[in-house]
């Protein structure tokens, strides 16, 4: 195994990331308006790349609240990532979680999801957790 | 085009008949003829390269606009979803506000509010401003008799009789329980007892249904105007309308009750030194 694991806890403006090479699962959680947007999420972005070449598959499971600009960015750029490794058969696969009290972020994921051909779900929760 | 084709067939069958070969008219006509030819290919030649060449421009040009396009549209994607979340967020800040200065249950401006409001009032100093304190009478007996679920819908009504008895840059928040405190940012002591007294008598002339029962229920209020020359800060007109609203219920409740003025002080004051 050459890629290593990711665990990031989460800060006021960073989200928890949790990278796991053996499971091929990437999970992010809370908020992200961090200052430098592209050094946060570039190992994060390098990690799914390299897990999408060992594994040829990848699960994302998405717990975000508020995303800045430059979050939103990098979050299409995840999913741009995603796409082309669907597009060559790849197994990849998004589950975005939103608390049903806020329904306005399911409405934001489904704005992400319109180019994406991959399977990426939108999934209620009662209370925000796992 | 068509005389061309007809003069370069003439030129050949004069050329391929050889006949006058030796004429040096033939010999200088041939040569000028076989150059012809050759530039006549050097041009279909140059122009098949230039047609190739425009054909990659224009299939490069195609793909630039095609990857412009998509940036473009990934751009105005991004920009869109950040907008929502924005507006969310704001939203979220506007709740966040709102809920910490307003009365869950009655979504009337709560202390915290009207204290921000008193303060207001009191630096502009342009005008005078009025402020009442109110109690719902033996209000205990409806949260005793039908539980506080009942007292609770019946105080949300009293809520929305007391806001629409009220201009709408009147401030009516709730001060606790069933205590209600009103502030008239514009008008002067008298007029506020006028307005004060208008809306008790209101109260006592609205019945209200609980659970099937038509009840009246009256109010005492406690009315003091702000003055300038006494007043630190709005826990100093806040303490003597609340003086005025025990006055009302010792009175025996159901009335309306005005601070003693500054006139009545000197008043009182004048009789004594007499």
């Amino acid at each position: 195994m050459t890629i290593t694991n990711i665990e990031i806890a989460a800060t006021q403006s960073t989200p928890a990331i949790h990278a796991d090479s053996q499971a091929g699962r990437l999970v992010m959680r809370g908020d992200s308006y961090p200052e430098n947007s592209f050094a946060f999420f570039a190992p994060i972005i390098e990690w799914t790349e390299r897990c999408i070449a060992e594994h040829g598959a990848v699960s994302v499971d998405l717990y975000l609240l508020y995303l800045n600009t430059s979050s939103v960015k990098a979050m299409m750029d995840l999913f741009d990532l995603l796409e082309s490794a669907h597009q060559n058969g790849r197994k990849v696969g998004v589950n975005w979680y939103y608390d049903q009290q806020n329904v306005r972020v399911a409405e934001l994921a489904e704005e992400f999801k319109e180019d994406c051909n991959f399977t990426f779900e939108i999934i209620a929760e009662t209370a925000a957790g796992e | 085009m068509r005389n061309a084709a007809k003069l370069e067939a003439q030129i050949r069958a004069l050329l391929d008949s050889e006949q006058r070969r030796d004429d040096p008219l033939y010999l200088a006509l041939e040569q000028l003829y076989r150059r012809y030819c050759d530039q006549r290919e050097q041009i279909e030649r140059l122009s098949w390269i230039s047609d190739r060449y425009q054909a990659a421009m224009l299939q490069e040009n195609r793909v630039l606009n095609a990857r412009s396009e998509q940036q473009q549209r990934r751009l105005q994607k991004i920009a869109r979803i950040s907008d929502r979340y924005q507006e969310m967020q704001r939203e979220l800040t506007r709740d966040l506000r709102t809920s910490a200065t307003h009365d869950p249950l009655t979504g009337l401006p709560n202390r915290r509010l009207m204290l921000e409001q008193l303060q207001a009032a009191g630096q502009r100093r342009d005008t005078d401003f009025s402020l009442a304190l109110l109690d719902v009478d033996h209000f205990k007996q409806i949260n005793d008799a039908y539980g506080h679920d009942i007292g609770d819908q019946v105080l949300t009504r009293i809520a929305a009789l007391l806001r629409s008895q009220l201009r709408s840059h009147d401030v009516c928040a709730r001060w606790g329980g069933e205590e209600f405190l009103m502030l008239w940012p514009d008008l002067e002591l008298s007029r506020a007892i006028e307005v004060a007294e208008r809306i008790r008598l209101t109260m006592a002339r609205t019945p209200f249904e609980i659970q099937g029962v038509q009840r009246t229920l009256t109010i005492s209020i406690g009315v003091a105007g702000y003055r300038p020359d006494v007043d630190q800060d709005s826990a100093d007109i806040i303490k003597r309308a609340d003086f005025a609203l025990y006055a009302a219920k010792r009175a025996g409740r159901n009335r309306t009750i005005a601070e003693r003025s500054a006139d009545d002080d000197l008043a009182d004051r004048e009789r004594t030194e007499i």
